[in-house]
């Protein structure tokens, strides 16, 4: 009587504790069924951002239509978006409300955000390697790319932690698209890789104004020489040029330096001069540089089709573009031998649900977003590049970079933008992602954009003004909330010594532990003594 | 410092005075003549003494004075590099000098006053001194209106350098200041604008401070940005419009802002694109009250002169709605499709549901783009519906707000079929 119950009381007390812990969590983490049932009907969305551009739209569109084909258990609903930072609102809000789309398009910069909740992002680790499940796995029923088919670069840059939490869907850099016409009239030759000297030297010629008030180069009332879409890119890539502090994988921000300063002081200069502008305070560099009103450009390579006088894709009449000959070139650098330049562009990532079955379905999407044929025809549309090995290596693709300028599809600025990042892949770099990483990046543009600013307005830019631009940048995107403090590790909360029910807790799950291997050890012994 | 002075050669007198008193008395018969002539030579000491600390006094305080002129005239320049700098500077200088001056006037006066009561006590007690203590009396006496004088002419010294520094680094600052100042100066009168006419907003250069009373046409948008509420409005008064972006104003407000609401807009006046707006504004509410009627504008479609109009509430009569374009498959003849929409979803058709509306219309041959801007009129909108219902070939006549993108870009807030 008393040996058959202590079994029995063992194995009550050890589940009893065991379902205990189990219970306590707030949504489950993620583990890969060992199958997946086809004739399950499984609804997921898929939130995703295009460049306002329809056949983007269509490729999106196709591409659910193809993979529903396979898997015609699963229904993909598409929600669009034209800005990254709309879809992060859009995933913020929806986080509290456990209404978060299955598959989203996002930036390991937002990842690093949402996050913050318990199990709300799948980390793939697993998923990725799965022999079944994963890149290339036995089970999956279209033909994806293994993982070491990933450009490597692009994949490590969907690490968060040490863990991959998304799949990189297309990468871009930014390009500096040249009015190369204009260039020579001033008595120049666009070298291979521009310097920032040339950059400035350049536009403060082509600021000079004749007697009645016209730009000498164009003869017209507006001339922008230099004008810049994403200031918050402009500063990243001037401070790792320079090796300068921005913020390390910690979250330590050291975007607050003298290069900084001084960066901002020559960048107020030549907006002084009238040598320099940003999207934010005149309009697209595209509009500008087609109507023959700007000499260098920066912009995305995905903006590529909006550029130059040929430019498939316009938001300024006809009338108003200027033919000239543009030149594509990488992001002005410091040092020309060791060119540096942002990575950028949309990744993937899932978002847990309760049913396995419903996360896997969203995995089985993600991934067949980096088949071949989505690959190359959403990079196709503009200068972006595909992430896999298998997409560029292809001789599909290759035909399509050989086909450079023979039609609006093979449009040249756009073929020529994409070598331009094929070429440059290895010299390529991204910002450590944290919690709080997207708002600093919004610091680093905010403060040129606030010197332009000032400057046009003929405000003092000068010591007292950097202090206090910095100390306002601060407080406005709370960088001083993100430095590690007292309580915080690495970007991450200390919690404490353990709360003593957690003690006692872990106490009783040893206790339990041990009397299951003692009660196992004795019914051993007892076994061998009646054997 | 100086009553210190005065003080120890008062003493040092008193001390020599009670020397003398130890002594003998002399021979009366040479006493009185003596005296006299001690009297004299005392009298004499003590008018020169009082000479040269006047004469001291006098030239701390033409010092004082040369200094204050200087300084004043160091003023005036800064003055005319920035007034109101200067005004403070100089009434700075000259609060300075005047200190020094009475400082030293004072030292002055003590010292006069102390050497005086040493020759009256001299002289009454000089009856008795003998010769030797006499010669030593004026010995003395010349000592103390020495050193009266060193010590007043120490004393203006001391202040006149002290005054000059304090001038000197007050000139200094305000010269090196002198533009921040007049910047700054420039700045508070930014602070201190009135409110403009419209026409006197329309000459103002770009990137320069505007305020101007207007009247609540329409809410395009509010939401939150770095934590900051920002409202995006269409204002107009009796002369004009104004686009008012990214104004600061709380949720609360915002929902408080009604059609026709008189406020006082301050900001800088911007030109994005091609659209003049008042941006980084702040808002006060004001008491009236003004809905603008819209103006029929469709004469001038097409021309220059549209411009002129921008952001007002405005019509388009008569217009004929044209086929849907779409970037992908160029122009959709819809009068072949008949239940094809006369709208895309975005500009070239790559938006959906709730996205912003596009549709063309033709006047006199032309065609010419309009808005359902989402962010004006969502999809739960009347006009978002209508134009969904749109079909190539309907008559409409439109009311909206002329914004600008490169070029006129109104955004519908109306449609109805022509009258």
């Amino acid at each position: 009587m008393k040996k058959a119950l202590i079994p029995v009381l063992f194995a009550a007390a050890a589940a009893l504790i065991l379902t205990g812990c189990h219970g306590s969590r707030k949504q489950k983490d993620f583990e890969i069924p060992a199958s997946f049932d086809t004739e399950v009907p499984r609804e997921i969305t898929f939130w995703a951002k295009n460049d306002t551009n329809k056949t983007q739209t269509g490729i999106y569109e196709k591409a659910i239509k193809d993979f529903e084909k396979i898997y015609p258990n699963i229904n993909v609903t598409l929600r669009l978006y034209t800005d990254y930072g709309k879809i992060y609102n859009d995933v913020i809000t929806n986080i509290s409300t456990n209404t978060t789309p299955n598959v989203c398009i996002t930036y390991p910069d937002h990842i690093a955000t949402y996050k913050t909740g318990e199990h709300v992002v799948v980390m793939l680790d697993d998923l990725i390697r799965d022999g079944k499940f994963g890149l290339g796995g036995s089970e999956v029923l279209f033909e994806s790319p293994a993982a070491d088919q990933v450009v490597p670069e692009y994949l490590n840059e969907c690490l968060l932690d040490g863990h991959y939490y998304a799949l990189p869907y297309m990468r871009s850099t930014e390009a500096c698209y040249i009015n190369r016409d204009y260039v020579e009239q001033l008595g120049y030759q666009v070298p291979d890789i521009l310097t920032w000297d040339f950059i400035w030297e350049v536009s403060e010629a082509a600021a000079e104004k004749d007697k009645s008030g016209n730009y000498k180069l164009n003869g017209q009332k507006v001339m922008i020489p230099f004008i810049y879409k994403s200031t918050d890119n402009m500063m990243i890539q001037m401070l790792k040029q320079r090796n300068a502090g921005y913020s390390d994988e910690n979250g330590a921000i050291g975007i607050f330096n003298d290069t900084t300063k001084e960066l901002l002081y020559t960048i107020a200069e030549h907006t002084k001069s009238g040598a320099f502008s940003t999207f934010k305070i005149s309009s697209y560099p595209a509009n500008f540089l087609n109507a023959g009103q700007c000499v260098f450009a920066i912009d995305s390579t995905a903006g590529s089709t909006w550029m130059g006088s040929g430019a498939p894709l316009s938001d300024i009449s006809a009338d108003k573009i200027v033919q000239f000959e543009t030149e594509v070139r990488p992001v002005p650098q410091f040092d020309p031998d060791s060119p540096k330049m942002i990575s950028q562009g949309p990744s993937v990532c899932i978002f847990n649900k309760e049913d396995p079955g419903d996360v896997l379905a969203s995995w089985l999407f993600a991934q067949y977003l980096l088949t071949d044929g989505v690959q190359m025809a959403y990079a196709e549309t503009e200068g972006y590049v595909p992430v896999t090995l298998t997409a560029r290596n292809s001789e599909s693709y290759q035909d399509y970079l050989s086909a450079r300028g023979t039609d609006a599809e093979h449009y040249s600025v756009k073929i020529d933008a994409t070598q331009m990042l094929l070429d440059n892949t290895s010299n390529t770099f991204t910002t450590p992602v944290f919690n709080g990483s997207a708002s600093l990046r919004d610091a680093a543009g905010q403060m040129i954009e606030s010197t332009a600013k000032s400057v046009r307005r003929k405000e003092k830019v000068n010591d007292a003004y950097m202090e206090k631009l910095f100390t306002d940048v601060t407080s406005l995107y709370r960088l001083d909330q993100l430095a590690k403090g007292e309580g915080e590790d690495n970007g991450k909360q200390v919690l404490g010594p353990l709360p003593a029910a957690s003690k006692a807790l872990l106490a009783v799950l040893c206790a339990a532990w041990i009397l299951i291997i003692l009660y196992v050890g004795i019914q051993a012994i007892s076994r061998k003594k009646a054997g | 410092m100086k009553k210190a002075i005065v003080a120890t050669l008062v003493l040092a007198m008193a001390f020599t005075m009670a020397g003398c008193g130890s002594k003998k008395k002399g021979a009366e018969s040479t006493a009185s003549s003596v005296a006299a002539a001690a009297e004299s030579e005392a009298a004499a000491a003590v008018s020169e003494a009082q000479e040269t600390a006047a004469s001291t006094a006098s030239t701390a305080q033409a010092a004082v004075a040369d200094a204050a002129s200087e300084i004043e005239a160091a003023a005036t320049d800064a003055v005319s590099t920035a007034q109101a700098a200067v005004a403070d500077t100089a009434s700075t200088v000259e609060a300075v000098a005047a200190d020094a001056a009475s400082t030293v006037e004072a030292v002055v006066a003590d010292t006069t006053s102390a050497i005086e009561d040493i020759a009256a006590d001299t002289a009454s007690v000089v009856e008795e001194v003998p010769d030797e203590v006499i010669s030593g009396a004026e010995g003395a006496l010349a000592a103390i209106g020495a050193a009266a004088a060193d010590a007043a002419e120490t004393a203006a010294d001391d202040l006149m350098s002290t005054a000059d520094s304090i001038a000197s680094a007050v000139i200094v600052e305000d010269m090196e200041g002198a533009a921040s100042i007049a910047e700054e100066a420039e700045s508070g009168a930014e602070g201190l604008l009135n409110v403009m006419s419209y026409e006197e907003y329309v000459a103002a250069p770009v990137d320069t401070p505007v305020m101007v009373e207007t009247y609540v046409q329409a809410k395009q948008a509010w939401f939150e940005k770095d934590g900051q509420g920002k409202a995006t409005i269409y204002t107009q008064d009796e002369d004009g419009a104004y686009f008012i972006y990214e104004m600061a104003c709380s949720e609360e407000d915002y929902n408080a802002l009604t059609e026709g609401q008189k406020i006082i807009v301050s900001g800088y006046k911007g030109e994005w694109a091609g659209e003049v707006e008042i941006v980084d504004a702040t808002f006060e509410i004001a008491d009236g009250n003004l809905v603008a009627e819209a103006e029929d504008v469709t004469a001038l479609l097409g021309k220059d002169e549209l411009g002129e109009y921008m952001n007002r509430k405005v019509a388009f009569k008569g217009l004929t709605v044209e086929a849907a374009e779409t970037a992908d498959s160029g122009v959709e003849s819809v009068a072949e499709t008949v239940d094809a929409p006369a709208f895309t979803y975005g500009w070239d058709g790559s938006g959906q549901e709730g996205d912003d509306l596009y549709f063309k219309a033709s006047y006199e041959g032309q065609t010419y783009t309009f808005v359902v801007e989402s962010y004006l009129c969502d999809s739960s909108s009347d006009v978002y519906k209508a134009v969904k219902e749109l079909k190539a070939g309907d008559k409409i006549d439109l009311e909206g707000f002329l914004y600008w993108y490169e070029g006129a870009q109104p955004h519908i807030t109306s449609v109805t079929a022509a009258a």
